[in-house]
């Protein structure tokens, strides 16, 4: 079952899923978890968050299936959501005292040390020193204000270009490039402090 | 740092925006200037060092814990009770059912005694609540209505009946839109009523093609299963019922193929009754509902001549030359056309003027795509198509050559060709209007 929908284009799953399909959700879910866990998890470094977010996208797909136009990418819908609902998380934890990000200080929560080495089995050093690397990259994006991080994160990390990304933040193209080239104007800087290679 | 306008665009320019004119210029700049050589270079740093950024992979029971999330929301879209009895069936079973499926496929190609098979497969349950014609009474026709007027029009009616059993060559339009088609037998639109609307032209282009038998039992299977108790075919809208409803009744008359015939009865049932004292859709809707019933009095359906005659009634009193746009007014004029029982020609010829204006299809070019009508190409065929004439002349010639201009090497039209339709829209309407000499004969030889 799986394989016939994994063969469909995200709009012919869309079409089954009105057509009440549970196949096609799940054909779609599997398609678009890892980019949106990733985007919620460079904005919030906590793995789980990440995954909760991720999950409640999914879920408003569907409700909002009557607001999403056949010619427009369903990526840019999928994100715009994804953004909307960080920023409804934002708002809330303002509100509580509770920031996102900082649920998981020193990030990489759920993945343990031995985890690691399990899996690449590079040298204790070689851990040492990528550990510091991602904590100078986290610390660099984190200093960047959210509408830049947002820019950031789906132009770079996710590789979309600026129409896209324009379409998701509703913002023109100009704007886009202009909070782009201001954050890696910053990150430039905060980047060579931190010498990555 | 640089001071150079260029070292604004260093970020975009790395990242592969811009055109290729715009990057040229860039390239070119940045080959000279040592500040802005410079800065790109920090900037590709940056870019590279962000490039090593964790990304971590999606717990492994992600998918199932969204899946059980969005069932416990939706409990609709729990699998239906025949999945589980099938899942439960014994693995001999399960062979035992794919051996006699694969022998299903196997056998059937154009042997008329398998279309049973087809025929006694059971359509999809849909509760009849989301329905949307379930607002309109079913009153039975009524019996006022003197139908004998029909009479004069009985002549004309076995023409449209040689003209709709007649089979069609290959056609490369044809095996295009039968290429296009789903496992499940439709063809996919965004949502389901234009499912229904896609597989009903598809499958209405496809009727008199003895190449694509197979082609056309799946449609009607597919169709069948979307029928609800009341007639409907989709939860689509009115037009794409009765799109998909004398789809049914071209592949019933032309192959006999029960399961069509029985879909077509009840669909044309509900068009029947709908319209049963009168006119009910405008424009459009009643274009396409006065061809079925047509086609119905035509096959046989005698009962239904009183439906033809109220229409013909209410058709030529309505003040439908004051439909805003030409495709809805072509239609209402060509339904009116096809409920008169002797139309009188010089009067229609001058009726049609307003047709010849401006041309359906404007743009043969991508950039012009988008003031096509094509719907008003259909009915304005249609409607000049039976007439004859100086008006068909001048309409055909010029539609059929840019037709035959626009089309593709494989056979399609372009998606755009209609904005907003999409590919199997295109391509079916474009092959329904080139065949629309052969299926509506002229009055006069």
């Amino acid at each position: 079952m799986k394989d016939i929908w994994s063969q469909k284009d995200d709009a012919a799953l869309l079409a089954a899923i009105q057509d009440g399909e549970l196949g096609a959700f799940t054909a779609l879910v599997g398609r678009h978890q890892r980019s949106l866990i990733n985007f919620f998890y460079h904005l919030c470094w906590d793995r789980q968050a990440a995954e909760d977010c991720a999950q409640e996208v999914f879920l408003r797909v569907y409700s909002h299936l009557n607001t999403y136009e056949p010619q427009a990418k369903f990526t840019t819908f999928l994100f715009r959501i994804a953004r909307n609902l960080w920023i409804d998380r934002m708002r809330s934890a303002a509100v509580h005292g509770k920031p996102l990000s900082l649920q998981a200080q020193g990030g990489g929560e759920g993945r343990t040390l031995q985890d690691r080495v399990a899996s690449r089995a590079p040298s204790p050093v070689e851990i040492l020193a990528r550990e510091e690397q991602q904590d100078a990259l986290r610390r660099a994006i984190d200093q960047l204000p959210e509408e830049q991080k947002a820019v950031v994160i789906l132009s770079e990390i996710q590789g979309m270009k600026y129409q896209d990304i324009g379409e998701i933040l509703g913002v023109p193209v100009g704007t886009v490039k202009s909070r782009m080239h201001t954050a890696m104007d910053k990150l430039k800087d905060l980047l060579s402090v931190a010498e990555l290679s | 740092v640089s001071k150079c306008r260029e070292s604004s665009e260093i970020t975009a320019y790395l990242q592969g925006e811009g055109t290729e004119e715009e990057r040229g210029m860039l390239r070119r700049h940045f080959e000279q200037c040592e500040a802005c050589a410079r800065e790109l270079a920090q900037f590709e740093r940056a870019f590279g060092a962000l490039g090593k950024i964790e990304t971590v992979e999606p717990s492994p029971d992600f998918q199932s814990r969204v899946e059980q999330a969005f069932l416990k929301a939706h409990p609709k879209f729990a699998p239906k009770p025949k999945f589980r009895l099938v899942r439960a069936a014994s693995i001999a079973a399960a062979v035992l059912i794919l051996a006699a499926g694969a022998m299903v496929l196997l056998t059937m190609s154009a042997k008329s005694g398998k279309d049973e098979i087809l025929a006694t497969m059971p359509p999809t349950p849909i509760p009849e609540e989301d329905f949307q014609y379930r607002t309109f009474p079913k009153t039975a026709l009524p019996s006022r209505i003197d139908a004998s007027a029909w009479g004069e029009a009985l002549a004309y009616d076995q023409r449209l009946m040689a003209a709709a059993q007649t089979a069609k060559p290959a056609d490369k339009a044809l095996s295009w839109l039968a290429a296009r088609q789903e496992p499940d037998g439709s063809w996919q639109g965004s949502d389901a009523g234009e499912t229904i609307e896609l597989t009903g032209l598809a499958l209405l282009a496809l009727s008199h093609s003895e190449e694509h038998g197979l082609a056309i039992r799946k449609g009607v299977a597919f169709l069948r299963s979307r029928q609800r108790d009341s007639g409907a075919i989709g939860g689509g809208t009115p037009e794409s019922h009765a799109i998909a409803t004398l789809a049914m009744q071209e592949v019933a008359i032309r192959t006999k193929d029960p399961a069509a015939i029985r879909v077509a009865s009840k669909g044309i049932d509900l068009i029947a009754q709908q319209n049963a004292s009168g006119p009910w859709g405008r424009g459009v809707v009643a274009g396409w509902h006065y061809h079925v019933l047509r086609l119905a009095v035509a096959s046989g359906d005698r009962a239904l001549t009183g439906a033809l005659v109220a229409g013909h009634e209410g058709l030529s009193q309505r003040k439908i030359k004051e439909e805003p746009n030409d495709a809805d007014w072509a239609a209402s004029i060509r339904a009116e056309l096809w409920t008169d029982p002797k139309p009188d020609l010089k009067r229609w010829a001058a009726d049609v003027s307003r047709l010849l204006v401006r041309s359906p299809i404007p743009g043969t070019e991508p950039a012009n795509f988008s003031k096509n009508d094509l719907r008003l190409a259909y009915f304005g065929t249609a409607l000049l198509a039976p007439l004859g004439g100086d008006a068909w002349t001048k309409w055909w010639g010029p539609l059929q050559a840019k037709l035959a201009k626009t089309q593709a090497a494989d056979g399609s039209w372009p998606a755009e060709f209609q904005s907003g339709k999409g590919q199997v829209y295109t391509t079916a309407l474009c092959a329904l209007i080139l065949q629309t000499r052969d299926r509506v004969p002229a009055y006069e030889e």
